[in-house]
């Protein structure tokens, strides 16, 4: 029993250090002190050191005592009516690895941002935002419920976009902070329809009630497969916008205005990873629906086929990396669609940790470049010359426009979705106006 | 076209940085003209912040008295003249400038109105008195050029542009790439089934109808049709060049110079450029856009009676005094403030803030005594370049029987040079020469068999790592490679971020233990008759060496009393997380190592039959003397000689001790540099900094490896000895240059054309990155992203950003380049005029020039085309016993001290 309950405090400090440290910045921004720069870098990779030693720790605690998982509850958040907000943890097979990849890399990227932005103007910032989104993150993974994934899906989605557009001096950044907010916005909705349909099908959105029987990757479901089907194809949503998947892939291009680290860690690894999460958490429910699996796999197929054909006309490097990220995650999300659940969280922590080491490279991408030249002792083979072979050419020019100009998706987004709706959003305002002066006139 | 061109960046594909001045084009105006004229034609900034001279101005880097000499030579003879209320023009100025704020936000201001915070009454009277002031003239608020442009052309032009002149990045390269850049997009934008957007549809037809034309006579053709006429196509075509300066500068660039592009040239031109750029800007006019809707409204004229409140206000004039100001004063105060606007008051701050630093170090200069050196033991050539005054300043302290000389760091062998570990030869001299030569390293004898090991094993690495490279970005190789290998990245992940110096140590032990280690030598010598190879000499003919040996002898006026070892030290930088790497590389290499040429230096002096012919021509060389090559690593301060198998064994003892002075001297070179990071200097000796710049060197993320050539302001050509003993704070360009020896003024001729030109070039790169980062420098480094290896964007689709970034200026102190000259003043003034590029510099004031006498302390400063005497300010100097005295505990820029070190 005692057991559990420091196994339960191990694991709560784990969610709460980061958001300890995000409030700890916050207070003394919000009584107007500065802080130094050198502390509060120190207090963020200390939240996020904390995480990783309460990591390990209930896990060898969880180990000792010879169990799969374990179940925290915290308590209520709120309640109404019927519903009550009960924030709880699942700790197992399947969350412990991700926490730990998560505060690993988290506070890796702290130490790293903490030389890498010293002298910036929105060093606090940066760390502030990375504190909640890593708690974010950690809250995701860690969550025991749909509720709480939310919760932290949230966080990881604003921190996302607000670092998207970190130099707001400049117009760029801006506007494409803005577009992947748009996009996390959207997908948002998959999920938090999921929480609201699960509950209203199965009465409650724990996990631990919900996915019954045999730990991760095992586990069953009782809810029916039409049921089941629609709540997999609701996340399905959700994790293509936050998994930047075709047809909504083109925001990870964009999110690369951000500083180097924070294009590190959260499009190379663990924001584009969150939705793959999810879904390897949904498991029994994706078995209990072929139709959501192969749609997954179509999704994965698309993605994977798209971003390495558009991957390979990149120019730089870290447009590169991210369309290499978004292959590996498409290839993942297939590795889910089909049910190899551990070998895509195996591929999935590797992905994670390459990509952000490469990311992390690529400002010192000419001097390996120079480098790799030397040891070779030439310059380097020319890739790509298989399109040459093998394909006609016209249609080599016609792919290399359509790799070249991303596919058309984001074209496409704007033709079909964003005027329409700009387009009733425009004509609803002059209505009110309308309305509001034919008020006003007999007023 | 070629008129057109000059208005864009000059700056070369990134990995070869070449320091120039920025503003290259307007070197036929003097300075002060020249800026200005170009912040109005780019947007950009001509001087330092208003805000930037102020804070120096209340930290003591402008005095006072400077300020007031500067505002007396604007305002002339008029100065003291009452201009209204009694307050004379000079004051009123000196207000204008160091208190009034020019641009109000009105919206603050009403709020300190109603807030009490503001007097009311005050406001009233400026008020009525702007009302009877003249207008301000508004004429030349002029638009930034470029801005007002069809943004939408961009994300598209962008990529074409990327995809064109990319050198590796992409796996899969543009089709018909070598057709050129406008037939390639031709091709590509004329498919069907293109994107759903009615503009690029419409220009992808225009492509297909102008497709078997001439890029020049696409232009011509879209020009025709914009209806832009004959006169105005310079203004027209500049200002579209410029909407993306980078990307058409390097299209320029490498129509220039292909030769300097890193892989392969792409057959850019800046014609095809400007046809794609028309022909879309076209279709996008025609399907409906604005051209000018995109252009921002020109920034609102400073608000007169706002001016006027705070001048009063700042003047202690009460609102019933300025009430009371007549119609003529009115007229002239408003004529007198718009006179006197903002770009005037940072005219004259510029020139205060130059005054101030120039007074510290002429008057350190005249102060300081020629120091009379014991015999020297040890004679050691560094580079002139700024970052090796403090550490020969440091070996001279640490032992008083060096003495050391400067001269530009290719030591006058200009070469193209392949090491042992090259893939491919590099040209190492200023970017100014084409080298004839080339040289190249091998091993020595016997050890031919060990090289091959070593390439091939090398060659094993490259394979893994290219293969990785590659296969971690595709489809069926990257699933493999990331699930079967991606979780060991996690370990150099986390220790390369947490420790980089001691993985940086571990990796490069691993590498000694198991790569073969070489012996190498240069391949220098070729006989008379030998046939050059790729159009190159392999090598220098003994008449060739004894000419280049000579010169760099005779330049820095060592041609006698050799010591028994010379060593020749190059320097060159190594860091990462730095796409400006080259940048921190010696200038006078065109951004390579030195190592190469300090060795050949060396060498060739060593060679008996140089040193045969040497002595005919008066420059006798003891058999006993030795010369050694060296190279100092600037930012980790490493230093390694080269040929120690060459050195007689009875130097074997001087060569251990030189060794073991420059480490001492390295140590505390590196501590001083410490000073200026942020790190808790005074903590540290000599041993732990230099672990700390060590670990700076290796860490993936330190954006500051080194500070390169930030703080740079002097340039002193002249004994070492009249400069010997002061602390000039890592600031000075020292160039060795005797004029006793100098008989015609031939030697300065030759030194001035080597010198000034890189110095100011150097000087005026660093100048426009501070004080405009958004248009002459690139800006923070964060979000840099390099593109094609060619250049950095900033996030995923920009304009590729030319010039420094922040984090190399931020300490820098913009003033242009003081370069003092140990020569009679006629003497320097025929001298300048010798080289056109050089009298251009200094006769348009790019550069500051003064003049010491060789045989007292009396300076000249060159005033308007002519030499005046100059008068110091105060004659003693500060004294302090070592340089450690006066750096500790400091962190700004530090006036020239003298050192006398205590007994030994």
């Amino acid at each position: 029993m005692t057991l559990d309950l420091l196994a339960s405090l191990l694991a709560t400090s784990v969610v709460a250090a980061p958001l300890a440290a995000f409030a700890m910045l916050g207070l003394v921004r919000l009584f107007g002190r500065s802080t130094m720069e050198r502390w509060s870098s120190r207090l963020v990779a200390a939240g996020f050191g904390l995480g990783v030693v309460g990591t390990v720790a209930t896990a060898l605690l969880l180990y000792v005592d010879g169990r799969d998982a374990l179940v925290v509850h915290l308590g209520t958040w709120f309640s109404a009516g019927d519903y009550a907000f009960r924030v709880t943890l699942l700790l197992d097979r399947l969350s412990l690895p991700f926490m730990f990849l998560a505060t690993v890399l988290c506070g890796t990227i702290a130490a790293f941002s903490a030389r890498y932005l010293h002298r910036e103007a929105g060093h606090r910032r940066f760390m502030t935002l990375l504190c909640l989104f890593g708690a974010g993150v950690l809250l995701v993974t860690s969550a025991g419920s749909f509720d709480v994934a939310y919760a932290g899906w949230e966080l990881v989605g604003l921190t996302s976009a607000l670092l998207v557009a970190f130099f707001h001096e400049r117009e760029a950044p801006l506007v494409h902070g803005l577009w992947t907010f748009a996009v996390y916005r959207v997908c948002d909705v998959g999920l938090l329809l999921t929480a609201i349909l699960i509950h209203s099908w199965a009465g409650t959105a724990e996990y631990g009630e919900l996915l019954l029987g045999g730990a991760w990757p095992g586990g069953s479901t009782s809810l029916g497969a039409t049921k089941a089907t629609a709540v997999c194809l609701l996340l399905l949503f959700a994790a293509v916008g936050k998994s930047a998947q075709v047809p909504l892939s083109g925001w990870l291009p964009r999110a690369m205005e951000g500083p180097t680290p924070s294009s590190a860690i959260f499009y190379g690894a663990l924001s584009v990873h969150l939705g793959a999460y999810v879904l390897l958490r949904a498991g029994p429910l994706l078995d209990q629906s072929p139709l959501a699996s192969s749609l997954l796999v179509a999704v994965g197929l698309a993605t994977a086929l798209h971003a390495t054909l558009v991957g390979r006309v990149q120019t730089d490097v870290k447009c590169a990396l991210a369309y290499a990220s978004m292959t590996q995650v498409a290839i993942i999300f297939v590795e889910i669609g089909l049910g190899f659940r551990f070998l895509a969280l195996v591929h999935l922590m590797a992905h994670a940790a390459l990509r952000t080491l490469q990311f992390l490279r690529a400002p010192s991408f000419l001097h390996e470049h120079h480098q790799l030249e030397s040891a070779m002792g030439h310059h380097l083979a020319r890739t790509g010359r298989h399109f040459e072979r093998l394909l006609p050419e016209r249609s080599q020019r016609w792919l290399y426009r359509l790799a070249l100009e991303r596919g058309y998706h984001d074209t496409l987004l704007e033709v079909w979705c964003v005027r329409p709706v700009l387009g009733v959003l425009r004509w609803l305002d002059r209505r009110e106006h309308a309305l509001v002066r034919w008020l006003g006139g007999r007023a | 076209m070629k008129h057109c061109a000059k208005v864009l960046p000059a700056q070369g594909p990134i990995g070869i940085f070449v320091h120039h001045n920025t503003l290259h084009a307007y070197e036929p105006l003097p300075f002060e003209q020249g800026v200005e004229e170009a912040a109005r034609r780019y947007g950009a900034e001509p001087y330092w912040s208003l805000a930037g001279y102020r804070a120096a101005l209340a930290q003591g880097r402008i005095a006072e008295r400077d300020l007031e000499v500067e505002l007396r030579r604007e305002l002339g003879d008029a100065a003291d003249e009452p201009l209204a209320f009694g307050v004379s023009r000079l004051e009123l100025a000196r207000l204008l400038a160091v208190e009034v704020e020019r641009e109000p936000s009105l919206a603050t201001f009403e709020w300190m109105l109603t807030e009490g915070r503001a007097e009311p009454l005050l406001w009233q009277a400026a008020l009525g008195a702007a009302r009877r002031t003249p207008p301000s003239s508004t004429a030349d608020v002029q638009l930034a050029r470029g801005a007002g442009t069809l943004a939408q052309v961009h994300p598209v032009l962008i990529r074409l542009c990327a995809a064109f002149l990319d050198q590796g990045v992409a796996y899969w390269t543009l089709p018909a790439l070598d057709a050129g850049f406008f037939a390639a997009t031709a091709r590509l934008l004329s498919l069907p089934f293109g994107p759903p957007i009615e503009w690029l549809r419409a220009a992808g037809q225009s492509f297909l109808e102008l497709a078997q034309l001439d890029s020049g006579d696409v232009v011509l053709t879209c020009l025709d049709e914009l209806g832009v006429h004959e006169p105005d196509w310079v203004d027209y075509v500049s200002e579209r060049l410029l909407a993306l300066p980078g990307w058409a500068g390097m299209f320029h660039q490498l129509e220039q110079r292909p030769d300097r592009a890193p892989v392969h040239a792409p057959p850019a031109t800046l014609m095809d450029f400007l046809a794609v750029r028309l022909v879309l800007e076209r279709a996008l006019l025609r399907a409906g856009a604005d051209g000018s809707s995109a252009s921002p409204s020109p920034a609102a004229p400073p608000e007169p009676a706002f001016t006027l409140y705070a001048l009063a206000r700042a003047a202690g004039v009460t609102a019933s005094r300025l009430a009371a100001l007549d119609d003529d004063g009115c007229v002239r105060l408003g004529r007198f403030i718009t006179r006197f606007d903002e770009v005037v008051a940072r005219r004259v701050f510029q020139r205060a803030y130059e005054r101030r630093y120039r007074i510290e170090v002429l008057d350190a200069l005249a102060a300081h005594p020629p120091f009379a050196p014991p015999p020297p033991r040890f004679q050691l050539v560094f580079c002139i370049d700024e970052r090796e005054e403090s550490i020969r300043r440091h070996l001279e302290e640490v032992a008083p029987d060096c003495e050391t000389f400067g001269t530009p760091g290719y030591f006058g062998v200009a070469m193209y040079y392949k090491g042992i570990d090259d893939a491919h030869p590099r040209p190492l001299c200023p970017i100014a020469i084409t080298p004839a030569h080339e040289v190249d390293e091998r091993p020595r004898a016997g050890r031919a068999k060990r090289l091959e090991r070593r390439v091939a094993q090398r060659h094993a690495l490259g394979v893994v790592a290219a293969g990785a490279h590659v296969g971690s970005r595709t489809f069926l190789r990257g699933t493999v490679w990331t699930t079967f290998m991606g979780l060991y990245s996690a370990v150099p992940l986390v220790t390369r971020v947490l420790f980089p110096r001691a993985t940086a140590a571990l990796r490069s032990h691993v590498s000694a233990l198991s790569m073969p280690r070489v012996e190498t030598e240069l391949a220098l010598e070729r006989r008379e008759h030998d046939a050059p190879r790729h159009g190159h000499w392999c090598g220098f003919t003994v008449a060739e060496m004894t000419d280049i040996v000579e010169s760099e002898l005779v330049n820095i006026g060592l041609v006698r009393d050799f010591t028994r070892l010379v060593a020749f030290v190059g320097h060159g930088s190594h860091s990462l997380n730095n796409p400006h790497e080259s940048a921190h590389d010696c200038g006078a290499c065109g951004g390579g190592h030195g190592a190469a040429n300090a060795r050949a230096l060396a060498q060739m002096a060593n060679h008996p039959a140089v040193r045969a012919r040497l002595a005919e021509r008066g420059i006798a060389i003891e058999p006993s003397t030795h010369f050694l090559g060296a190279f100092h690593d600037s930012c980790d301060d490493a230093i390694e000689f080269f040929d120690l198998p060459d050195v007689p064994d009875s130097l074997g003892t001087e060569v251990t001790l030189l060794a073991s002075r420059l480490d001492r001297a390295r140590g505390m070179n590196a501590l001083e540099r410490c000073r200026r990071f942020d790190v808790p200097h005074h903590r540290l000796g000599p041993e732990s900094a230099l672990r700390h710049v060590e670990a700076r060197a290796e860490d993936l993320a330190q954006p500051r490896p080194e500070y390169g050539h930030a703080t740079n302001a002097v340039c002193v050509i002249g004994r070492r000895a009249r400069t010997r003993g002061l602390f000039l704070d890592r600031r000075a360009f020292l160039m060795s240059y005797d004029p006793t020896t100098d008989q015609d003024g031939a030697i300065l001729t030759r030194v001035l054309a080597s010198v000034v030109p890189v110095g100011a070039g150097i000087n005026l790169e660093y100048y426009f990155s501070f004080v405009d980062q958004k248009h002459y420098g690139s800006g923070t480094k964060l979000p840099h992203n390099i593109t094609g290896l060619v250049g950095v964007m900033d996030g995923h689709a920009s304009d590729l950003r030319t010039g420094l970034p922040w984090q190399m200026v931020e300490i820098h102190e913009p003033v242009r380049l003081l370069a003092v000259i140990e020569a009679d003043p006629d003497r320097v003034l025929a001298a300048a005029q010798a080289t056109p590029s050089v009298w251009r510099l200094v006769k348009n004031q790019w550069l500051q020039v003064a003049t010491l006498a060789p045989d007292s302390s009396a300076i000249h400063l060159l005033d308007d085309g002519r030499f005046v005497p100059y008068v110091p300010e105060r004659d003693e100097l500060g004294v302090q016993a070592s340089s450690l005295a006066i750096f500790s505990n400091h962190r700004g820029p530090i006036a020239p001290v003298r050192v006398v070190a205590g007994p030994p």
